[in-house]
């Protein structure tokens, strides 16, 4: 009688879990004095779904009373570069929330992405990947953050016509952005109590290039000793992500393969539409969404204004932390977290047919 | 006589020149169906010796008119190859102009070329095609994915040209030429022709690597015009691999330069179960066909009979339909797909207890 009322109690804890605390006691933070004063934060709408999206974010930050003030800034894909105002003001508020800049394909403009990234030196992406309580995957347990170097490497922008006919293009990795990524993957996972940070690699080919990079992650590693570190190559990992994801924990990547990673472990995830992300240098971070696969642009999404705005928001909550704000973060967090649960409010590649307007109704409605 | 003989040059001469430039029977002006194929083996280390022979055994069952000359790597450096494959085994490779290759370990050491660099620069291995397919009764997360992965193997990321430039600073070159990108290209639209594939993408990164993904989507577009019935599309490589693992069912035939290539199909293959079971075939220049067991020798079940040989049998099925002998080819992939399907007799690794030599005869039992 006890053998089967185990099996049972366990049945039905395991049917309903526990649902997200609302009513227990949450985490006191204790603030500076003045610490409420509203911070300035660079807000690029950009492009295609992007001003939707960033839309939806300063709904929700005005809902809530955030102490953010936005500066908008009208940035698109086919300018030539971004304008200076742009860079000065971000430069002046240190945190920026873009949306996306559509990069046009094939033709003589550098993308803007890469651009804002090199004058401000944000040498680090960071895009988390992990399942959301209630939306169903074919991969659980995934909890991923992929860091990857973002000045670098095979997106240098050094290419060249050698004779007609063929094309040369230089990847450059330099002992110094190797090792910076490597103390901030380390570091990363140091402060927010990761067991695991693996370096993502083909050294087996290019054994210089990305052997430099190796080295330079070996030899932080030797600086922490409580984290474990390993390596693996770049197409073994591809086929371990989607077979066994939940073997990894912290990636360090270079450029190309933090791409490739990245969008990989997104898709298993959840898609591109829930994973937040962010890039981060020394002195300024720029919030985006995770993991964007080109979605950018897509024109169906912003006629029928049915893009996904929970990345962003994820993202934001991030900001939010950033700019010493963990109480708002939360809030946000739990509130997105709790609409994708309840499964009402969807758009179309979460498997329903909401509008994005309707999914910010429901993330207001369901602030604490 | 000399009428029939005129017929048969006419009809050879009537092909297209992309037919005749892939295909491999059009060698001889005897009649087919008598005269037996030859093709070189290279079974292999660790396993492959098992898994050679259950290839020859399903052969013989489905009578299959191949006639294998098998070569096995040598046990010293030959110094006209730099490696410890023989001048001999690819001259036959380059006389059969098809081959079946098993799972080969390249011994520890200097002085010598990696065996699978020496048989990719030696035979102009220029395209590597997976054909990536869900094998019914194999549960993976993804069931319900048939895409044909084509990927550039001789240029790109791989060239190998690193340099130190000062302490500290490394470049690697990443080369594309119009010639490969053409080539890789017209493989594979000639394959969708030939497969009956419909769809066609071209994975790249050309948004920020303008010039070099830009030429090599430049070539695939110029072959996409002499293929108007096979649609075609771009497909930015961090979406491609989104999507893969989002929905595999909306790609068909990718064609990719090196090192995207490398990433994605090892991807493929993760999504239908592993490299034990993901067929391969390299395309070389003058139409030669090598298909091979992507896996390792995995040395620690060699001997034991507890291989499975499914990547390999699956690879000779490749190699078959390269040979245009597609009836033969569809009723050994059918053997092969309905044994584990049935799920009675399956090696260790997916799950079962079966040895090679039963797993073997299963699928003999159900050509």
């Amino acid at each position: 009688m006890a053998r089967r009322t185990q099996s049972i109690l366990k049945q039905l804890l395991n049917r309903h879990p526990p649902p997200l605390s609302t009513t227990s006691r949450s985490v006191t933070y204790m603030p500076r004095p003045g610490d409420g004063a509203p911070r300035t934060v660079t807000l690029i709408p950009g492009d295609g779904i992007g001003p939707l999206v960033t839309g939806a974010v300063e709904q929700v930050m005005e809902a809530m009373h955030a102490p953010i003030y936005f500066e908008k800034f009208d940035v698109h894909g086919d300018m030539k570069t971004i304008p200076t105002e742009v860079l000065d003001s971000i430069r002046r508020n240190k945190v920026c929330l873009k949306g996306g800049l559509n990069t046009p394909m094939g033709g003589g403009v550098s993308s803007l992405n890469v651009q804002l990234r090199k004058e401000l030196d944000l040498y680090a992406s960071l895009v988390n990947c992990f399942n959301l309580p209630g939306l169903v995957t074919r991969h659980e347990n995934v909890d991923i953050v992929v860091i990857r170097e973002n000045t670098e490497g095979e997106y240098a922008g050094l290419e060249h016509e050698v004779v007609p006919g063929v094309v040369e293009s230089l990847k450059v990795i330099t002992k110094f952005c190797s090792e910076r990524i490597a103390k901030y993957a380390f570091e990363y996972a140091y402060l927010n109590n990761r067991k695991t940070v693996t370096a993502v690699h083909k050294a087996n080919i290019m054994k210089l290039a990305d052997g430099l990079f190796l080295e330079s992650c070996r030899e932080i590693a030797s600086k922490y000793p409580s984290i474990k570190y390993n390596e693996i190559i770049v197409d073994n990992c591809c086929m371990q992500l989607v077979s066994k994801p939940e073997q990894f924990d912290v990636m360090v990547t270079p450029n190309l393969y933090g791409n490739l990673v990245a969008n990989t472990a997104a898709g298993i995830a959840g898609g591109t539409g829930v994973m937040p992300g962010g890039n981060v240098g020394a002195d300024h971070a720029v919030f985006e969404q995770g993991a964007s696969a080109g979605n950018v642009g897509k024109q169906k999404f912003v006629e029928r204004k049915t893009a996904n705005p929970v990345a962003l928001l994820m993202s934001s909550a991030m900001m939010l932390r950033h700019l010493q704000f963990p109480s708002f973060a939360d809030r946000l967090e739990n509130s997105v977290k709790r609409v994708i649960l309840e499964g009402k409010y969807r758009t179309k590649d979460l498997g329903g047919n909401s509008t994005t307007q309707e999914v910010v109704d429901a993330v207001i409605g369901k602030l604490g | 006589m000399a009428l029939h003989i005129a017929k048969r040059l006419l009809r050879t001469r009537a092909t297209t020149p992309t037919v005749a430039l892939f295909s491999a029977v059009d060698r001889s002006f005897s009649s087919t169906s008598s005269d037996l194929i030859r093709a070189t083996l290279f079974p292999g280390d660790g396993i492959g010796p098992e898994i050679a022979e259950s290839v020859k055994q399903v052969f013989n069952a489905a009578e299959v008119p191949i006639e294998w000359e098998e070569h096995f790597v040598g046990t010293e450096v030959d110094p006209r190859t730099q490696s410890y494959l023989t001048w001999e085994s690819l001259e036959s490779v380059r006389r059969n102009k098809v081959g079946l290759k098993g799972p080969m370990a390249t011994p520890i050491g200097k002085g010598h070329r990696s065996l699978n660099l020496t048989l990719r620069k030696e035979l102009n291995l220029y395209a590597n095609v997976r054909p990536c397919y869900s094998l019914p009764g194999y549960k993976t997360r993804y069931d319900d994915v048939n895409l044909v992965t084509i990927r550039e193997n001789t240029e790109g990321e791989y060239s190998g040209l690193e340099h130190q430039v000062v302490r500290g600073v490394v470049e690697s070159l990443k080369i594309i030429t119009r010639q490969a990108s053409l080539r890789v290209a017209e493989y594979a639209f000639y394959y969708a022709k030939t497969h009956g594939r419909e769809r066609v993408s071209a994975v790249h990164k050309a948004n920020i690597m303008q010039k070099t993904d830009g030429l090599f989507l430049k070539c695939c577009r110029e072959v996409a015009e002499k293929y108007p019935e096979i649609k075609y599309e771009e497909v930015v490589i961090d979406n491609c691999c989104m999507m893969l693992v989002k929905n595999p069912t909306l790609f068909d035939v990718l064609v990719m330069p090196n090192l995207y290539g490398d990433i994605i199909s090892d991807l493929c293959a993760g999504l239908i179960g592993g490299l034990g079971l993901t067929p391969s075939l390299n395309i070389g220049e003058g139409g030669i066909a090598l298909a091979e067991a992507v896996h390792g020798s995995a040395p620690d079940i060699a001997g034991k009979n507890l291989a499975n040989p499914t990547a390999l049998l699956l690879s000779a099925v490749s190699m078959l339909h390269h040979l245009d002998l597609n009836e033969k080819a569809d009723k050994i992939q059918d053997a092969v797909l309905k044994t584990i399907a049935e799920g009675k007799y399956r090696t260790g690794d997916l799950g079962g207890k079966s040895t090679t030599s039963e797993f073997t005869k299963a699928i003999i039992d159900h050509l």
